[in-house]
């Protein structure tokens, strides 16, 4: 079944019509659990579309149907019942700073009006799935950065949507914690099976984590390539050294930097 | 690449390394440091007011000595009609005035940092209200309240409003989008927002807005007994002055000083046991003060 429809959207920040919209039309379906990146240089519009998806952005033509139902044409009260089974992890953690890690998580059970002994409970689950039972009673100044990002994805799956959509979320952190935040989530994932889709702008990154790899264009915004991704799970970190996992990279690589343009680097 | 290196980075994921040896010396030094330099500073000034005073021959009564003061100031501290009258009445004015101003101010910091079009309505008015030299309305204030504690209350609670109203609307609007983002994200209602993420946030920025308030709220109800009523640390400081008492009057502006610093104290502890997870009151805590 297609969990996410984008059903030819495009948007435009700026009214300006001699200027390429931000994203041109775009057409994708993702089918229920698959994992998908989306990949792109910085510019092309990957987290316009990510935040289209989770409801955080209009688009200026076109729809999103998530489960089949349209989330921009939705009144205020339907986008929320259709957004619920959707989780948003941002490029930031934001955690509140005065709540422990475990009332973090608890947000969003709180905002559906679960017990609150129930809530601990599954929160305490949830920071486990996580590897962060440890960390229950801290807040959020007292975690390190990758911590930190782990508990924002603790929060997005404690209500258990199909779909968890992140937005670079593991941009902040420095290359080795993100390789084994990686593995984590890879983890998790096989566990939960969600719906996910996660940009980046990592190609290494991309390759090791998705099923598909949905390659962006920028100005205007455009999908240029969508691979598939065979490589059985679980992948190991020394599965990104053999010979297909480094020319599936440099497939990718070169559809890159086929649509470079000159202001922006793709990394 | 060596695996020990994996090892080692994802143990620095650990938080906040302790600081090194030299440094916490030097900190532990700067945190004692006001416990020396202040007596220290004290002493210099004594022996400059007795120069000053033995150099220029003034009258004890328009300067008493060191001594003449000490000795007023002790006989005022020990004599509980100044507590239970003078003390108790700015104490009650100054809390009433601050309480007043904590309750109008954040209303209204909340209405104009959420809602543009109120703030433009409100904006011209509550300036107004800060142009206006207060201690003009002191006898407006009497007129309407008495010369009982409300004149000094309202006086109070009009001068310390301000900054606890621009504060909470600042603080209000510093929420960062990406919260408020991930509060659509969770599926949070307004009303959850506002109880369990605005307020909290802006918690801080009020208590901020409250150190600046209590000593404006205790000069406004000082100002007030000033002008008329027969209770206060203002009023007695004028019956003083007006008997040519003047070391006591000297004793008495030394008890209105330790009143505003232990009101001033108060706010600042109460910050850090209601918002101990905010950078400004980490800082506090790190360097030990």
């Amino acid at each position: 079944m297609t969990a996410i429809h984008v059903d030819r959207i495009t948007k435009r920040f700026d009214p300006d019509p001699g200027k390429a919209p931000t994203l041109g039309t775009i057409d994708l379906a993702i089918e229920d659990g698959e994992f998908v990146a989306l990949l792109g240089p910085s510019g092309c519009g990957k987290t316009t579309l990510l935040r289209m998806i989770g409801g955080l952005e209009q688009p200026t033509s076109g729809q999103v149907l998530i489960n089949g139902e349209s989330v921009s044409a939705a009144s205020k009260a339907a986008r929320r019942r259709i957004l619920a089974s959707v989780g948003f992890v941002f490029q930031e953690h934001n955690l509140l700073p005065w709540r422990s890690a475990l009332a973090n998580v608890a947000v969003p059970l709180e905002v559906r009006g679960m017990a609150r002994a129930e809530r601990r409970r599954v929160a305490a689950e949830m920071l486990a799935l996580v590897g962060l039972s440890h960390a229950e009673g801290k807040l959020p100044h007292e975690l390190s950065g990758g911590m930190r990002q782990r508990v924002a994805i603790a929060r997005a799956l404690s209500y258990d949507p199909d779909i968890l959509l992140m937005d670079e979320p593991f941009g902040a952190v420095d290359a080795q914690t993100r390789d084994v935040l990686n593995l984590e989530l890879q983890r998790i994932w096989m566990r939960r099976r969600k719906t996910v889709v996660f940009v980046t702008h990592s190609v290494h990154e991309a390759v090791f984590l998705a099923d598909r790899v949905v390659v962006m264009g920028a100005s205007p915004g455009r999908v240029v390539e969508d691979l598939r991704i065979t490589t059985p799970r679980p992948r190991s970190l020394e599965a990104t050294m053999t010979p297909e996992f480094l020319a599936t990279a440099a497939t990718l690589r070169d559809f890159l930097s086929d649509h470079f343009t000159p202001q922006e680097s793709a990394t | 690449m060596s695996q020990n290196q994996v090892v080692a980075i994802s143990d620095a994921e650990s938080p906040v390394p302790a600081p090194a040896a030299g440094r916490r010396w030097r900190r532990a030094l700067d945190r004692w440091m006001v416990w020396w330099t202040t007596p220290l500073v004290l002493v210099a000034i004594y022996f400059g007011w007795k120069l000053y005073l033995a150099i220029t021959d003034l009258s004890p009564f328009v300067m008493p000595t060191p001594e003449a003061v000490l000795a007023a100031l002790k006989e005022q501290v020990t004599d509980p009609y100044i507590w239970e009258v003078h003390v108790w009445a700015t104490f009650t004015e100054t809390l009433s005035g601050l309480a007043i101003a904590i309750a109008v101010g954040v209303t209204l910091g909340f209405l104009i940092g959420k809602s543009r079009i109120l703030a433009r309505i409100l904006k011209p008015f509550v300036v107004a209200t800060q142009v206006t030299p207060k201690v003009a309305l002191a006898p407006l204030f009497v007129l309407w309240f008495g010369f009982g504690p409300g004149s000094k209350i309202a006086l109070a609670a009009i001068v310390s409003f301000f900054p606890i109203m621009t504060n909470t609307a600042f603080g209000v609007q510093s929420l960062p989008r990406s919260t408020k983002e991930m509060c659509t994200s969770v599926g949070a209602s307004g009303w959850y927002r506002f109880r369990k993420v605005d307020l909290p946030h802006t918690l801080a920025y009020i208590l901020a807005g409250m150190e600046v308030a209590i000593v404006l709220a205790t000069i406004g109800a000082i100002v007030g007994e000033y002008l008329g009523g027969d209770k206060g640390l203002g009023r007695y400081a004028l019956n003083l002055q007006n008997n040519l008492q003047i070391d006591m009057l000297f004793g008495s502006i030394v008890l209105m000083a330790a009143f505003g610093l232990v009101l001033y104290g108060s706010v600042v502890a109460l910050k850090r046991l209601l918002i101990p997870w905010h950078e400004s009151v980490r800082a506090l805590r790190e360097e030990g003060a």
